[in-house]
C-alpha cells in the first residue's frame, strides 16, 4: 500500500509536465501574439516594451525552462498579458466562487442521486423505476446550456421567482438556477450508478441471511446493502467532484456567475497565455488528486480492491 | 418355388423419426443472441427507430429540405410555424426545419466519422500498447493520463483555436490543400479532428487493459506453441476478446461526440456560420429567448432526444452484449 502510494504520487509529475509541455507546445504552434490588434496596432515601441517585459522574444527552450522553474520554484504562473494582475491572482480570485458552487451543487447531486437510485432499485421494474431512470438518462442527454436556458426562461422569467443572473455567495436565491443546472448531468448518472450497484448487492447471499434472519425490510435495505452498493459509486462520484469544482463555463457565462470556468475560453480567445497555463495546470491538478483520492478511498472501503 | 423378391410388409418396426416437439431451441452464433436480446428491449428499439430516421433524414436532406439553409429573408424573419415554414423561421428569416436538418447532418457526420476513426486508431494504439508493454507503453499511457486529466471540452478548446489559427494561415504551402477542405467543409474537418483527438483516450484504455488481462491465458499461449506469429495472434485471437467493451465505448462516445461538437459549435468555434449546428443554432436563440422561445426549443429538443437515443442503444447494447449480467 506505502509502495503504492509513493509509487502513484511520483507519476504526478511526468503527468503534469506532459500537460505543462502540451499546452506550451500549442501555445507556442499557434500563430498570432496577444498584442495583435488588428487595424489598430499598438505603436512598434509600446510594442518592443511588451515584448521585452514578457520575454516573448527569448529562445522558446528558455521560455519553456524559465517558466517551469517560475512554477516550480516560486509557484509563478506570471503577469496576466490581457489583464492589469497575474495568473496567481485571477485564479485567487475566480476559483473560490467555482468551489462553492461546485461544492453545493455536489451535495445536491450525491444526495438527490442516491435517494432517486436507491428508490429505483427498490421499486425495480415498476413504473416509478421506469420513470426514474428515464429521468435519469434525460438528464444525462440534456446539455446543462440548454437545461439552464429553460430554467431560466421559467423560473426567473414567467415565474420571477430568482433573479436571472449574477452571484451573492452561497446564501443568495441567485444561486438556484446555477446550481439546479450543474447538478443535472450528475445527479443523473450517480442514480444510474446507485441503481445499478444495489441491485447488484440485493442479490447477494448475505441479503438473503439478513432477511432469513427475519430483519425488517428498511434494516436490510438502509444498513445492509446501501453501505455496500454506495462503493462504486464512489468512483463516479469522484469524477462529478472534480467535474463541478472546476466551474462550467457554460453555466456561469450564461447565468453571469464570476467563476473560472467562465475565464478559460476568454483566455484562449484573447491569448492570454500565463492565465491559461495556469487554469489548466490547475484543472489537471484537481482532475489528478481526486482519481488519486477516488481509488484510495474505494480500497479503503472495500478491502478486497488491493491497490498494486 | 417362386422367390419373392420384395421385403416382407415392415411389422412393427417404425423408422426412426426426429421428435416433433423441440426440446431444445437450434443453436444461434453469438451475434444473433445479442441482436435477439437487443430485439427484447423495447425502449432501445425505438431509439433504433429514431436514430435511423434521423441518419435517412440526414443523408437526403440536401434533396428534401425546404429550403436553402444559408438564405433567408428578412422580411420573413421571427415567423411563428404555419405552413410554408413548419417550424418558423429564424432571427435572419432562414427555414429552421432546413436549418434543423442540415445540423443534424453535421452532428451525425461528425460524430460517426470521428467515432470510426477512434476505433481503428484506438484500438490499434491499445493492442500495440498493452501486447507490446516497455517504454512505448509507458508513453502512451502517460499521454492518455495528462489528457484524462483534463476536461475534454479544455482540450477541444485549445487544440481548436491552434487548428483554427493554422488553417487561417491557408497560403503556407504545407496546410494549404487540408485549410481548403475545411473551409469547403464549413469547419467541419477541424471538429472531426478535435473529436477524434479527445474521444481515442478512452477506447484506447479499455483495449489495453483487456489485452493485458488476456495476453497470457493458455488459449494465446496455445496459439504461440501452433506457431503464431504476434501479428496474428492480434488479429485473430486477441481482437475478437475486446471488440464487445469496444463496441459500447463507441456507442457511448458517439452522444458524447455530438454534445462536444455542439458545445463547440455553441461557442462559436465548432462549425463554420452559415452551416448549421445545433450548437450554433441554440447559441442564436439566446439572444430571443424571451421573446422566441421555439428557436431554442427546436435545437434543445432535437439534441437532447438524440443524445438519448444513443445513450438507450449504448445501454440496451452493453446488456445484450453482456449476458451474464444479472438483470
Amino acid at each position: 500500500m506505502r509502495t503504492y502510494l509513493i509509487r502513484r504520487l511520483l507519476t504526478f509529475i511526468p503527468s503534469m509536465l506532459v500537460v505543462y509541455t502540451l499546452v506550451f507546445g500549442i501555445i507556442h504552434a499557434t500563430p498570432g501574439n496577444p498584442w495583435d490588434t488588428g487595424n489598430k496596432p499598438f505603436p512598434p515601441q509600446v510594442l518592443l516594451n511588451l515584448e521585452a517585459k514578457y520575454h516573448v522574444n527569448d529562445p522558446l527552450w528558455k521560455q519553456y525552462v524559465d517558466y517551469l522553474v517560475g512554477i516550480v520554484t516560486r509557484f509563478d504562473f506570471g503577469p496576466s498579458f490581457k489583464r492589469g494582475d497575474t495568473a496567481n491572482e485571477v485564479i485567487a480570485r475566480f476559483l473560490p466562487v467555482s468551489v462553492q458552487l461546485g461544492l453545493l451543487a455536489f451535495a445536491l447531486a450525491f444526495v438527490a442521486g442516491v435517494l432517486l437510485g436507491s428508490l429505483s432499485a427498490v421499486r425495480h421494474n415498476t413504473w416509478i423505476d421506469r420513470l426514474a431512470m428515464f429521468g435519469a438518462v434525460f438528464g444525462i442527454s440534456t446539455p446543462s446550456y440548454v437545461f439552464i436556458t429553460v430554467l431560466i426562461v421559467v423560473v426567473a422569467i414567467q415565474l420571477r421567482w430568482v433573479p436571472t443572473g449574477g452571484w451573492g455567495g452561497l446564501f443568495d436565491t441567485r444561486v438556484i438556477i446555477p446550481v439546479l443546472a450543474l447538478a443535472l448531468a450528475p445527479t443523473a448518472a450517480i442514480a444510474r450508478y446507485t441503481r445499478a450497484s444495489i441491485l447488484e448487492v440485493l442479490g447477494m447471499d448475505y441479503i438473503r441471511t439478513a432477511r432469513a434472519k427475519g430483519l425488517r425490510n428498511w434494516v436490510v435495505l438502509s444498513r445492509h446493502s446501501l453501505p455496500n452498493a454506495l462503493i462504486p459509486v464512489v468512483t463516479v462520484a469522484g469524477v462529478a467532484l472534480a467535474d463541478l469544482i472546476t466551474g462550467s463555463f457554460f453555466v456561469e457565462a450564461i447565468y453571469q456567475v464570476p467563476g473560472i470556468g467562465r475565464y478559460f475560453v476568454t483566455t484562449v480567445q484573447d491569448k492570454d497565455y500565463p492565465v491559461l497555463m495556469a487554469v489548466t495546470l490547475m484543472y489537471a491538478t484537481i482532475i489528478w488528486f481526486t482519481n488519486f483520492f477516488v481509488d484510495v478511498l474505494y480500497s479503503v472501503l472495500d478491502p478486497r480492491v488491493r491497490l498494486t | 418355388m417362386a422367390v419373392s423378391h420384395s421385403l416382407p410388409a415392415p411389422i412393427g418396426v417404425v423408422e426412426p423419426q426426429a421428435p416433433t416437439q423441440a426440446f431444445s431451441r437450434p443453436p444461434r452464433t453469438y451475434l444473433r443472441e445479442v441482436f435477439a436480446r437487443l430485439q427484447r428491449n423495447r425502449v432501445a428499439m425505438v431509439g433504433i427507430g429514431f436514430i435511423t430516421l434521423l441518419i435517412v433524414m440526414a443523408i437526403a436532406t440536401p434533396v428534401i429540405a425546404p429550403y436553402d439553409y444559408a438564405q433567408g429573408s428578412l422580411l420573413e424573419a421571427n415567423r411563428l410555424p404555419a405552413p410554408t415554414h413548419w417550424l418558423g423561421t429564424d432571427a435572419l428569416g432562414r427555414d429552421e426545419l432546413t436549418r434543423l436538418m442540415w445540423g443534424a447532418r453535421v452532428s451525425l457526420t461528425v460524430a460517426i466519422g470521428a467515432q470510426i476513426i477512434v476505433l481503428l486508431i484506438g484500438v490499434t494504439l491499445g493492442m500495440i500498447s498493452g501486447f507490446f508493454g516497455g517504454w512505448l507503453d509507458y508513453l502512451v499511457m502517460r499521454l492518455v493520463d495528462a489528457l484524462y486529466s483534463l476536461p475534454s471540452l479544455l482540450v477541444a478548446i485549445l487544440i481548436m483555436s491552434f487548428l483554427r489559427g493554422v488553417l487561417s494561415l491557408s497560403n503556407e504551402s504545407g496546410v494549404a490543400g487540408i485549410a481548403r477542405l475545411n473551409a469547403a467543409s464549413g469547419g467541419l474537418l477541424g471538429v472531426f479532428i478535435v473529436l477524434f483527438l479527445t474521444h481515442w483516450l478512452t477506447v484506447c484504455r479499455l483495449v489495453r487493459a483487456q489485452v493485458i488481462s488476456i495476453k497470457e491465458r493458455e488459449f494465446v499461449l496455445a496459439a504461440r506453441g501452433v506457431g503464431a506469429g504476434r501479428p496474428r495472434l492480434m488479429r485473430v485471437h486477441l481482437l475478437p476478446h475486446v471488440l464487445a467493451p469496444v463496441l459500447v465505448a463507441v456507442t457511448f462516445g458517439i452522444p458524447g461526440s455530438i454534445s462536444l461538437e455542439a458545445s463547440l459549435s455553441f461557442l462559436g468555434i465548432g462549425v463554420t456560420p452559415p452551416m448549421p449546428s445545433w450548437g450554433t443554432m441554440i447559441a442564436e436563440s439566446l439572444a430571443s429567448m424571451r421573446t422566441y422561445p421555439l428557436l431554442l426549443l427546436c435545437p434543445g429538443v432535437a439534441l437532447s432526444l438524440t443524445l438519448l437515443s444513443f445513450t438507450y442503444v449504448g445501454d440496451a447494447l452493453r446488456d445484450a452484449l453482456d449476458p451474464l449480467m444479472k438483470r
